[in-house]
């Protein structure tokens, strides 16, 4: 026998000696067969037939040498392992179709949970890009009247915070606004602008790209403002020019020198409270500290501050809350009933992520697990289905240890098969999430290639556990009784294992059966919402004039455009506003109704405030319940204001319905100015469906002028269609103007339902898959169970049992099994919903409908899956079946 | 060539190892060397199979009964030589004469005629 010296290097230390000193022998004997008359190629056969099995014989002498040397002994367990696996390939090739099965399983169960671990890591532990994040903190106001929320911050708070907070090593403050940036190459943009306070890039400890951050006399410079670009405009617009500090980049039609570029991903997103035009920042200004904020009312200003040496968020949080009770005393008409806080600025980005992730690791999990589960049960089946062998190669000597590694090596070599596979996987998966995840989960949570790899690889791990070690115990066990009691094990034991497992697989399933219904159930109801708008064949756009024009040219301007804009063709009506419903927050202030006395300090009622601008009202669709919308009447030129209502705060203060021609005074633009309600309109869900409305009072452009409008009109014409003819509107108004944000509202409010949507889908994915695969499970535990029990089955029948009574007893056998995993599944699905029940909308985690529905739902598809393999039990014939035994 | 293997009477358990120590008692051979031997003595009536010597062989310088060298055959090739070691003569001593009283019992026992 020829070995080839290919042979890896591994091996050679082992066979050279073994093998060497055996084909000596074969030599001598072949040789000595040649003396006697042989042809080389006979007395080579013949001396190999007298030697034996070579293989055999040089295994069992790299045995009986192990343990002689290390490297001996170490070689000799790679070479049986090699074997193992050669043997292992072999059988798995007989076996192909079952193998392929546990292995796509296995790649699916591994591939979906390595791309939602890497998704988690994005989401959630990945360390913010700044320097030390974890001392980076923000502070939020809060009016406790208003419960749940947190709030911007009022000037005079943030310099007292910053003034006199000792737990905190810097602070600062910003504005988060937008800006038309012409200059460079392409056409004037709309981009996200932050106004920031002195030392903004230092609380963050970014240093620039290229030039300098801001310093003190930026801010007092009277020549031309200064301003900081990103990285992402230094490339689009000025194509990563060296020179480009020193440029004049127009912004809002007057010159600002850029000093300075910041790298990639240093927008600070400050989650809850997002900019309305996209989060990251392109642009920098810089916000100067006036002696006037001291006093200033009015609160507007995000801070993000960095906490001193050797202290915690918590101490923070306490002494932040203590200098706002001081502030409270030092200006009661404006702190009263408000409080303050200081959060860690990963939990403000990361708060409202926690629980969609979660519901989704909860699912890939339950889904790997019943994965695990049946590619477990199978191998078991397989295992003990090799009992004979096994006993065999037992009693000729195999040991035990042998005997479990090479069950253990089928499972391993299918658990590597399936970790390479949900590996290739994962990563064709890791785009393709990126792609379909809704677009602020894509931001943050897609998914890191080097998460999805970590977690594949550890992963296999417990597969390889579940899968390979675990079904390898019982047939092992039951070797070693067989050689022992010398006699054939019976198969009881083996059914409770197959059926135990079937049932955790069904109370698995019904866990994500019952999660994926009342997600179903929560888009459908969020969908059914009526937001008291119409948002069908709306299209709305934005446009923003430069700040600090004038309040009059504001007025004329919106007033030309929604003139222009009607004249279209296709356009049934148009009017402005300045926050679309569906596209983010807005603002919102106190208020009083003047025919009552004025409330407590802290007591004002709130409401959300929108400026509205021609037929907005009808372009949206939302009706006028009493009154009258704005019109001409409602000019500059008036002592005493107009304002239209929402119908909520009417019924709330004029419960008889006599609100109409009542007064007001609102904290908003001219707060001594008397408003009188002209009209009453339907409720406006003005955030998402899922968020109750308050009340809202509605401002006339022409008194309350707003710099950014967003147009609305109602067409019978897409957006696409309508899109040149807008921006030429616009621009023969004023070519410096970019117009932005053009979309339909459906979309915006689709928009708004994208995380559910998109987590029902995916739960109702893996809940579908889970069903089929506990489903499948109940069919082979059935099918397997009548098999072997063809000789009780034949001698029920023999003694007059009707086939129906045979199929009775199978059927019956997993109604048991089922209404089990029933009971268990059902309560842990209601426990896990309640857990996650902040994902539900007018869904409760008991919804009667939704566990019955499920209820029956497993309970008949187990019946049926029960059904078909006992029919075939009831066919047996009892003469045949008694007789084979 | 006739299978005549059946007519050949097979190793009991164990002396196989025996035999290997006693083919050593004369001077280190190589495998080859002791498969000759055997066959020679036994005139080829005791034919084992070869390739079992080896393991036997192993498992014999595991327990320590004989050692092993590498060194060159009488055609120049390397080859692997056998010899006993002293506790490898104290163990064939004990076996041959562990042997020699089991068989004469056994030749005692079945000499005895049934008495008729």
């Amino acid at each position: 026998m020829k070995r080839s010296n290919k042979s890896p290097l591994w091996r050679r230390a082992v066979s050279s000696e073994v093998d060497e000193e055996l084909e000596m022998h074969l030599e001598m004997r072949t040789r000595e067969y040649e003396a006697q008359g042989l042809s080389p190629d006979e007395a080579r056969r013949k001396a190999r037939r007298r030697f034996g099995d070579l293989d055999r014989h040089a295994a069992q002498c790299r045995r009986e040498a192990g343990g002689r040397n290390r490297r001996w002994r170490w070689s000799a367990w790679l070479d049986e392992l090699r074997q193992d696996l050669r043997f292992t390939l072999r059988q798995l090739r007989r076996r192909s179709a079952m193998a392929a099965l546990v292995v796509g399983m296995l790649a699916l169960g591994i591939g979906l949970t390595g791309t939602v671990a890497g998704m988690m890591h994005q989401a959630l532990w990945q360390p913010l890009p700044y320097a030390e994040p974890e001392r980076l903190l923000t502070i939020w106001e809060e009016q406790i009247s208003r419960g749940k929320g947190i709030n911007v911050v009022g000037p005079a708070n943030f310099v007292a915070f910053r003034d006199a907070a000792e737990t905190i090593d810097s602070m600062a403050g910003f504005i988060s606004v937008s800006a038309n940036v012409a200059g460079g190459e392409g056409p004037p943009v709309r981009a996200p602008f932050r106004w920031v306070t002195a030392g903004y890039f230092d609380v963050l400890g970014v240093p620039p790209e290229v030039g300098r951050t801001f310093t003190p006399e930026d801010s007092v410079r009277e020549d031309r403002g200064v301003v900081i670009i990103s990285h992402r405009l230094w490339q689009s617009r000025f194509g990563g020019r060296d020179d480009i500090v020193g440029q004049l980049l127009p912004v809002d039609g007057r010159e600002r020198e850029i000093v300075g570029v910041m790298p990639p991903h240093v927008a600070l997103d400050m989650g809850p409270t997002r900019a309305p035009y996209g989060d990251a920042a392109d642009l920098w200004g810089p916000l100067p500290v006036s002696d006037e904020w001291a006093t200033a009312r009015g609160r507007w200003l995000m801070v993000v501050a960095r906490l001193a040496d050797g202290t915690s968020a918590e101490d923070a949080n306490a002494e932040i809350a203590g200098i706002m009770e001081r502030q409270v005393q030092a200006m009661p008409a404006f702190n009263t009933g408000w409080i303050a806080h200081a959060v860690p600025l990963a939990d403000n980005l990361r708060e409202p992520l926690r629980l969609p992730m979660a519901a989704l690791a909860g699912a890939v999990l339950i889904v790997l697990l019943i994965v695990c589960i049946n590619a477990s049960s199978l191998l078991l089946s397989r295992n003990l289905g090799r009992l004979d062998e096994l006993s065999l190669r037992r009693a000729l000597g195999a040991g035990r240890s042998r005997l479990g590694r090479q069950l253990l090596a089928e499972g391993v070599l299918i658990s590597a098969l399936a970790a390479a596979l949900g590996w290739l996987l994962a990563s064709r998966l890791r785009p393709l999430a990126a792609a379909v995840l809704p677009e602020n989960l894509a931001a943050s949570a897609a998914p890191s290639p080097g998460w999805v790899l970590a977690a594949t690889l550890g992963l296999t791990l417990i597969v390889v556990l579940l899968c390979a070690w675990l079904p390898s115990l019982p047939a092992l066990g039951k070797v070693a009784r067989r050689v022992q009691s010398r006699s054939l094990g019976g198969t009881q034991s083996q059914h409770r294992l197959r059926a135990a497992l079937v049932f955790a697989q069904t109370a698995l399933a019904l866990v994500l059966l019952v999660g994926s219904a009342l997600m179903l159930q929560t888009v459908h109801r969020l969908l059914s919402v009526d937001p008291g708008f119409d948002s069908d064949g709306v299209v709305s756009f934005g446009v923003g004039l430069p700040r600090g024009t004038e309040p009059s040219r504001m007025q004329t301007f919106y007033g030309d455009l929604i003139e222009r804009v009607a004249a279209l063709p296709g356009v049934e009506s148009v009017g402005a506003i300045d926050h679309v419903p569906m596209a983010g927050a807005g603002s919102a202030t106190s208020f009083r109704a003047l025919d009552r006395a004025e409330p407590d300090e802290g007591d004002w009622p709130v409401a959300d405030i929108r400026t509205v601008d021609g037929e907005a009202f009808e372009a949206l669709g939302v009706e006028l319940k009493a009154g009258r919308a704005f019109d001409s009447s409602d000019g500059t030129d008036q002592a005493i204001g107009s304002v239209v209502i929402s119908r909520l705060l009417a019924d709330e203060l004029w419960p008889d319905g006599d609100a109409v021609g009542q007064t007001l005074l609102v904290n908003w633009g001219d707060a001594e100015r008397t408003r009188r309600i002209v009209g009453i309109v339907g409720d406006v869900y003005l955030v998402a469906p899922g968020i109750q409305p308050r009340g809202t009072i509605y401002y006339p452009q022409a008194q309350e002028p707003r710099a950014l409008m967003n147009i609305v009109l109602e067409t019978g014409r897409g957006v696409e269609s309508m899109a040149p003819e807008l921006r030429s509107v616009v621009a023969d108004l004023d070519p410096t103007l970019p117009i932005f944000d053009l979309v339909t509202v459906r979309s915006l409010l689709r928009g708004t339902l994208a995380d559910q949507e998109f987590l029902s889908r995916v739960i109702t994915a893996f809940a579908a898959l889970a069903f089929l695969l506990s489903v499948l499970g109940i069919y082979g535990v059935t099918a397997l169970s009548v098999t072997e029990s063809r000789r009780e089955i034949g001698l029920r029948m023999a003694l007059g049992a009707r086939p129906l009574e045979v199929v009775g007893l199978f059927v019956r056998r997993i109604a048991t099994w089922t209404a089990g995993a029933l009971v268990v599944g059902l309560a842990a699905a209601v426990l896990a919903a309640r857990a996650a029940r902040d994902l539900f909308y007018e869904v409760e985690a008991t919804d009667p409908a939704v566990l019955a529905g499920v209820a029956i739902l497993v309970a008949a598809a187990a019946l049926v899956a029960a059904v078909i393999p006992a029919r075939r039990a009831a066919r047996v014939d009892p003469s045949l079946t008694l007789r084979q035994e | 060539m006739p299978d005549d293997t059946q007519h050949r009477p097979e190793l009991l358990r164990g002396t196989l190892d025996t035999l290997i120590l006693k083919t050593l008692a004369w001077g280190p051979r190589h495998g080859y060397g002791i498969a000759r031997w055997l066959e020679d003595v036994s005139d080829d009536a005791l034919r084992i199979e070869e390739g079992s010597l080896y393991p036997a062989l192993y498992r014999l310088e595991k327990r320590g009964l004989v050692e092993s060298s590498w060194g060159v055959s009488e055609l120049g090739r390397r080859a692997k030589h056998y010899e006993l070691t002293r506790e490898g003569r104290r163990h064939l001593r004990q076996e041959t004469e562990q042997w020699n009283r089991f068989a004469s019992l056994v030749t005692q026992v079945l000499a005895t005629e049934p008495a008729a």
